[in-house]
């Protein structure tokens, strides 16, 4: 039997889900000894998983069903945990932030709703995924492009609220956002920007209305529920030159992100590029035990021999061209040019590494194609476990060595590979590790989060700060946000307070709590 | 339904029991019998899933083969395809077992048996079984007296995997391993429904 949330008794509980059966049905409540529950768990992070055990899940199938059972919740002051997908993985997965919190699972809800080919967008409900969206605009054969994350299972509501990016030009995924429907915790229904307008004619294709522009506090928050979403697509391009260039020396990262960066803010580069380290690039093909069996991070010598074998470098920068075939070969001279002041460096196109899975899914990635080749990294030492720290970093070489210098000390340190990349945005990189072990090993498990909160701590001495984490670090990780004796925590509080006196909607979502929990946050 | 020494004999009988150097023996007919519509998935890169799918192929199974892009079985899944599979198994990689998983878990399936094969530290073949308590017993039972290549074995055993009911039990065994070609990574078999 899954626990009852903090505060919750077990008739509060039985009367709120019977009301809720009201509304879906019995069969899109799954509580008790349902075995189907079990799915709701976090299967892949360092936190046991019974800690993220929710008491039930609901499955609404409208906006409409979405509002009454938020009524439904507050009457009975149970807490609801939103999903679209579900398919967070590293971050918690559909996990609830603690034990016996009811997910509000909204995969039912996945209707493309429209698709606008002369403006270029869709509007979509939160259960719709990349494939699905994906596959929708194929089989009518609509020249748009999606820009999908590397999971394809992924939902494109749920990536952007969570401020997830892609690998097409399109990749800020909340920059192409554009208008929300939105239920409040008092089952209140909200349109943003242009879509308050009665019979607007805007609402996916001009963000901001009148008055504030309120759709980013509906963004890794716990202040609504997203029910529908606007978000742009890319008018697929007439041609399009995915690359990739390899640097053989670590110490070469400093002066890629300096090339890079004069690139990415001049637009030479259009798109979300990467620069992927060795075991990144590697581990989608290969095992780690493939070419080292013994414990600790692969020594020096063996990652010679796999970039050897594998053609790769030390660093790996992934970018595409868009556009007419004339104007993609001039400016990937520009960018030939710039890349060749590096020893060693070596351009590769698609010919040259056809059958490498890695050319391949990143290529396809960079065409809006979505796949989940990069599941392969699981496979890297096995056992499943994996959490990506996901700290940011500004497009200075001087940063983003300091950056891959401290995380990859502190993970030797404690006997882990680093595996990370740097993807690029307009300004800044999102520095993502992914931190893999074996969750069947109790103690490392407990030495990956161990690795991972002092990671933590020690990027935030440095004035770095994540943008997204795991469940189980979202409390520390909101605490370094704490300039001004935490003010901008505070500020966020009392928008809680005021938008959700009862904390039923996602209590701890990215350490907002409401004022009922015991653990609050800092002061 | 088929049991290990029909298979063998009718593979034997027909001359469909390969023995291509580096390959296991696999038989490659789609005889009357066996499980027809159902579906099995399998990671063909690998000997081990090769032969598991041949032999699945042979009890009339639809095989979808996964290779470095789980993708295409996952799609298989997807709530908005017109067809959905009751109950699949499959011989995967970690990585497609953990996406598969969560898809079929959006269709309502939910993992019936699930077993990881890979080698302990002195060489042996680990199997780590978990199932219903009668198909720990008997999979296990047959995995470890086994002279036969263990994905093979598993394969003749799709009958009793594909009952599965939850699993509430766990057995480990060892065995030898093949001689050759050895896999680089610990494989899944699975069974969701």
């Amino acid at each position: 039997m899954s626990a009852l949330p903090e505060g919750v008794s077990a008739e509060q509980m039985r009367d709120a889900l019977a009301e809720m059966r009201g509304v879906v049905g019995d069969a899109w409540v799954i509580s008790g000894e349902n075995p189907l529950l079990r799915a709701y768990r976090d299967t892949l992070s360092t936190a046991p998983e019974e800690a993220s055990m929710p008491s039930a899940a609901v499955c609404p199938a409208s906006t409409e069903d979405v509002q009454r059972i938020v009524v439904i919740a507050n009457t009975h002051r149970v807490p609801l945990w939103t999903i679209s997908t579900g398919k967070n993985f590293a971050y918690g997965g559909p996990a609830p932030r603690t034990a016996g919190q009811i997910v509000l699972d909204l995969k039912r809800m996945n209707r493309v709703l429209e698709v606008n080919t002369d403006l270029a967008y869709a509007l979509v409900e939160p259960g719709v995924s990349y494939f699905q969206l994906y596959d929708h605009l194929r089989e009518r054969k609509l020249r748009l492009w999606i820009d999908p994350a590397a999971n394809g299972l992924g939902g494109v509501v749920g990536n952007t609220l969570d401020h997830g990016v892609g690998y097409t030009p399109y990749g800020d995924h909340l920059m192409m956002q554009c208008g929300m429907e939105v239920v409040l915790a008092d089952g209140t229904l909200v349109r943003t920007g242009m879509g308050a307008l009665p019979n607007t004619k805007s609402w996916q294709i001009f963000k901001f209305g009148f008055g504030p522009w309120i759709d980013g506090l509906f963004t890794q928050s716990n202040f609504g529920v997203v029910t529908k979403m606007g978000i742009w697509l890319m008018p697929e391009p007439p041609a399009s030159m995915p690359f990739m260039i390899t640097f053989e020396k670590e110490d070469d990262l400093e002066r890629v992100i300096e090339i890079v960066r004069p690139l990415k803010v001049n637009m030479v580069i259009p798109n979300a590029a990467f620069t992927v380290d060795l075991l990144w690039e590697a581990g989608v093909a290969v095992t780690r035990n493939q070419y080292f069996t013994g414990k600790g991070p692969m020594p020096d010598s063996h990652r010679r021999k796999m970039a050897a074998d594998l053609r790769l470098g030390a660093w790996n920068f992934y970018a595409a061209l868009y556009g007419l075939p004339e104007v993609i070969d001039a400016t990937f001279e520009i960018i030939r040019g710039a890349f060749s002041s590096v020893p060693g460096a070596k351009v590769y196109f698609e010919k040259d590494r056809v059958g490498d899975p890695s050319f391949e899914y990143r290529a396809q990635l960079m065409r809006g194609i979505p796949n989940l080749t990069e599941f392969g990294l699981l496979n890297w030492v096995g056992g499943g476990g994996h959490i990506n720290f996901s700290p940011i970093s500004p497009t200075l070489g001087s940063d983003a060595t300091k950056q891959y210098r401290m995380i990859q000390k502190t993970c030797h340190e404690f006997g882990f590979d680093y595996i990370g990349e740097f993807a690029v945005g307009w300004r800044d990189m999102h520095h993502i590790l992914m931190l893999m072990f074996d969750r069947r090993d109790a103690a490392e498990t407990k030495r990956a989060h161990e690795c991972f909160a002092r990671l933590i701590d020690e990027a935030a001495a440095e004035g770095y700060g994540e943008y997204r984490t795991n469940l189980a670090f979202m409390d520390q990780v909101a605490r370094t946000y704490g300039a001004n004796g935490g003010s901008l925590l505070k500020l966020q509080q009392r928008i809680k307070r005021a938008l959700d006196p009862n904390g039923i909607l996602a209590p701890g979502k990215n350490g907002i709590w409401p004022l009922t929990a015991k653990e609050g946050p800092p002061t | 339904m088929v049991n290990r020494r029909d298979f063998i004999r009718l593979g034997g009988a027909f001359g469909l029991v390969a023995a291509v150097p580096g390959e296991w023996p696999f038989a490659a007919v789609r005889p009357a019998f066996g499980f027809p519509g159902m579906e099995a998935f399998a990671d063909t890169r690998y000997a081990e899933g090769r032969a598991f799918a041949a032999a699945a192929r042979a009890q009339s199974m639809v095989v979808h083969p996964v290779g470095v892009d789980p993708s295409a079985a996952v799609t298989r899944l997807a709530p908005y395809a017109r067809e959905r599979p009751t109950r699949i198994v499959g011989l995967t990689t970690l990585a497609a077992t953990v996406v598969v998983e969560a898809a079929a878990a959006d269709l309502r399936m939910r993992v019936r048996y699930r077993g990881l094969h890979g080698y302990s530290a002195d060489g042996l073949m680990r199997h780590e079984l978990e199932g219903d308590h009668d198909l720990v017993r008997v999979v296990g039972g047959d995995l470890a007296a086994a002279r036969d290549p263990w994905a093979v074995v598993l394969a003749m055993r799709l009958e009793r995997l594909l009952a599965g009911d939850e699993p509430v039990a766990s057995r480990v065994v060892e065995a030898p391993a093949p001689p050759s070609n050895r896999m680089p990574l610990q494989l899944v078999s699975w069974v969701i429904g």
